[in-house]
């Protein structure tokens, strides 16, 4: 399982290497302008939504990849599972890069840096949620009915988004509800529950098309 | 020599195409070309033999132990050689031997960069970069790099100049010439199978016609050539296949010498596979149906 987990992140890291150069602009306005868990969340947010569809997908742009897959030593669940690990991994990363520019930001202003917390753990908590959805519907449905999902996701996080700074939704209320220990903690336990539940899902999926 | 693959009654149903009942046993050490037409199940059969397709029945069993339930470990053994290479366009061969050595427990990054090194692939250059012979030749590196006891390869040698695959038939031999590794070769380019197989299997329509060494079939088979009339008079009995044109009748016989000495008038050659082939698939039985 590792080879494909090497695999998986060669070829994201090949295609998301200049968008390093983005998320490093984007971190540092989002730094100046003090609003790391708006845009840097929302940029992120997006980016580990399409980083979900290519792990899916991008075995699909090489159609023999599948035929060697099917031909290696590695059991279907193995597959599936590295792609919930391949995606966690880089969901890992976004969080902590979210995590050092909250936590740079909260630094600036003088604020204390356990506010960087909770708004980091519902981001991983969100981008998980839209992770167990969004792979056993590319496993079901296919790309097209996975973007279509992907771009439903993501017009719902900027909704929220937006509503909660613009609309006065009660963002300080929101963010005293997630400072609560038990509730970060519940949200990380559903998170985790949710992401088994939908792996399950998933390798059901790929072992019925698989033969 | 231990039969390291073998299957008993295998069998697999399609909408429009089902695989017979098939019986196979691959000795170690040996080449053995899997022959047929387009369709004629070459493919679905070395599926069935990976595991990667479910069976509708019968037993498949390799290195003595059956396949369901340890295909994942029963593939470590086995490498396998499509007729296209699989790999991401973006991949290097030394990615690959990254990833590769992360699957196999047995992977030898030497003996990958030995395989390039001797068949001249660059490790450092994009897949999209390579020929469709490089490729094909990168794709026989991988799967051999992990030493497996059995190799699988469907129609790997298709579509490559004869110096290509002159180089891969190379390979296959000093590959199975310590006589712990063999080869199922599935292919339609008969000529390949005749210069390295040392067993033929021949698939038609889904079911497996017969299974011989290859020196017997080229030694002992042939074809008998005679007019329409001449061959009327014949005995039908003595011919597994036969075909009719506008000038002669073409049929296939089993034993040559005996069919020499039985009808001196009649121009008796040695048969080649694809003779075998083209008889099998498209000339009359004795059974009097078109096969």
């Amino acid at each position: 399982m590792t080879g494909l987990l090497r695999k998986d992140i060669l070829l994201i890291a090949k295609r998301y290497r200049t968008s390093l150069l983005y998320l490093l602009i984007a971190a540092l306005l989002a730094i100046r302008r003090e609003r790391v868990d708006l845009v840097l969340g929302a940029y992120l947010f997006v980016s580990m939504l399409m980083i979900q569809a290519d792990l899916i997908t991008i075995d699909n742009e090489q159609k023999n990849w599948k035929k060697m897959e099917r031909s290696l030593p590695v059991a279907a669940y193995q597959i599936v599972l590295e792609k919930y690990v391949a995606a966690l991994l880089f969901l890992l990363a976004g969080g902590i890069v979210f995590l050092l520019c909250s936590i740079l930001e909260k630094v600036n202003v003088g604020k204390s840096l356990w506010l960087a917390f909770p708004t980091a753990t519902f981001l991983l908590a969100a981008c998980c949620a839209a992770l167990s959805l969004q792979i056993p519907v590319l496993y079901r449905f296919g790309k097209r009915v996975g973007v279509a999902v992907f771009l439903l996701l993501g017009a719902a996080a900027c909704i929220a988004v937006v509503g909660i700074r613009w609309w006065n939704w009660g963002d300080a209320g929101f963010v005293s509800l997630l400072s609560s220990p038990t509730i970060s903690f519940l949200l990380m336990v559903a998170a985790v529950m949710l992401t088994m539940l939908s792996w399950l899902i998933s390798t059901r999926i790929y072992h019925s098309r698989d033969k | 020599m231990d039969t390291i693959l073998r299957l008993e009654g295998v069998t697999r149903r399609f909408d429009t195409f089902t695989l017979q009942p098939l019986n196979l046993e691959l000795p170690g050490g040996v080449i053995m070309g899997l022959i047929g037409e387009n369709g004629a199940g070459k493919t679905t059969t070395l599926r069935l033999i990976l595991g990667s397709l479910r069976r509708d029945g019968g037993k498949v069993t390799v290195f003595g132990k059956t396949l369901d339930g340890n295909e994942a470990n029963i593939r470590q053994d086995i490498g396998v050689v499509f007729d296209e290479c699989c790999f991401h366009e973006s991949m290097t061969p030394k990615n690959l031997d990254t990833i590769f050595r992360g699957v196999y427990r047995n992977w030898s990054s030497d003996a990958f960069s030995k395989y390039c090194g001797m068949l001249q692939i660059p490790m450092k250059k994009k897949i999209k970069e390579f020929s469709r012979g490089m490729k094909m030749k990168l794709s026989i590196s991988v799967a051999i790099s992990h030493n497996p006891k059995l190799l699988l390869m469907d129609e790997a040698t298709s579509g490559l100049d004869p110096v290509v695959r002159d180089d891969v038939l190379e390979l296959l031999q000093e590959f199975v010439s310590d006589e712990e590794h063999s080869v199922l070769f599935s292919s339609h380019i008969t000529e390949d199978l005749e210069k390295i197989a040392d067993y033929v299997a021949y698939l038609h329509k889904g079911s497996l016609q017969f299974v011989r060494s290859k020196d017997e079939l080229l030694y002992e088979y042939g074809i008998v050539k005679c007019g329409k009339n001449e061959f009327a008079r014949m005995d039908k009995s003595d011919f597994a296949a036969w075909r009719e044109n506008a000038f002669e009748v073409q049929a296939l016989t089993e034993n040559r010498q005996t069919a020499r000495r039985k009808y001196p008038g009649c121009v008796i050659d040695q048969a080649g596979l694809e003779d075998i082939m083209l008889l099998y698939s498209k000339g009359t039985s004795q059974r009097g149906k078109e096969r």
